[in-house]
């Protein structure tokens, strides 16, 4: 078991290759998502709408 | 494998596996974390750095394993024109980049108290650049071409041709003298690390391996709905 807080010299280099990672992989990620949902919400927009039927009415 | 060609499909055989993915992410990620810390002792030479270990022989793994994904959907588009097999290559290229710039990074962070420096140009550090390399090359003939076929196809070319580095990256550690240990995990004799350090390795490789599916399959639905909305726009523009 480690103290987190006390790892000596290479505390830094140990927490920057953790943060390094965490910061890379949630970036792609939301990156991804997002990219995802907005082309999915331009196709939604995109795509033809189904015309009424005429015996559809309003109420 | 034609079964899942079909677009509507795939969807529904992701949108099935999306919520497992999210589970064995989040379960191993907080259990590999712990062992990392807490549960795994400092290395005898290597004191507590040998903690950047369990990010960096992960994401150097998946930088390989990505690759190869995107090198198996070229030679697949290639050979049986499966139509989702050049998205595939195209969503799992960004996410091989990333790991690849994560091995090289850490790797540095790792170097520097271990070996008294960042970079070498050793076998082993210079096959995983040219790694990265391909990579980008890539990315970036997908983004050179207006027509996405012609495109998608030079870059599988690409691709393809830049599988000769991968057995030169696992052998360069035997074939020259370099700063990098050789493999002490994939051994025909056994990993000759300590159990205490294999789990937390090991634990922290399934994180990473779900993280890939789940971003893998996002960026698939990505590629897919990007493909709809240039038919879409097609047909507007054709009327």
């Amino acid at each position: 078991m480690t103290d987190l807080f006390d790892m000596g010299s290479v505390g830094p280099f140990v927490i920057g290759a953790y943060g390094v990672t965490a910061v890379a992989l949630v970036a792609l990620a939301v990156l991804s998502l997002r990219a995802n949902k907005a082309a999915a919400a331009e196709v939604e927009r995109m795509r033809p709408k189904r015309r009424r039927k005429p015996d559809e009415g309003d109420s | 494998m034609h079964r899942f060609a079909n677009p509507a499909q795939f969807n529904r055989l992701a949108d099935r596996i999306l919520p497992w993915a999210k589970l064995v992410l989040a379960a191993s990620l907080v259990y590999g974390i712990y062992l990392a810390f807490l549960g795994s002792p400092p290395d005898q030479y290597q004191g507590e750095s040998v903690r950047i270990m369990y990010v960096h022989v992960p994401a150097a793994w998946m930088a390989m394993f990505c690759y190869l994904v995107v090198a198996g959907a070229s030679f697949t588009e290639f050979v049986w024109r499966h139509p989702l097999a050049i998205l595939a290559g195209k969503a799992a290229a960004p996410i091989g980049a990333t790991f690849t710039a994560l091995a090289l990074i850490t790797g540095a962070l790792w170097g520097k108290p271990t070996w008294g420096t960042y970079w070498q140009w050793d076998g082993r550090m210079t096959s995983v650049l040219v790694l990265f390399f391909l990579y980008l090359g890539y990315m970036a003939i997908w983004r050179s071409m207006d027509e996405e076929d012609k495109a998608g196809r030079a870059a599988s070319i690409l691709a393809l041709v830049g599988v000769i580095n991968l057995p030169i990256i696992k052998f360069s550690v035997e074939w020259w003298n370099t700063l990098h240990q050789p493999a002490s995990v994939f051994r025909l004799d056994g990993p000759t690390i300590s159990a205490d350090m294999l789990w937390p390795l090991f634990m922290m490789a399934i994180a990473f391996k779900a993280y890939f599916v789940l971003v893998f399959l996002y960026r698939m639905k990505l590629e897919i709905n990007r493909r709809k909305l240039s038919v879409l726009r097609m047909s507007r523009v054709t009327g």
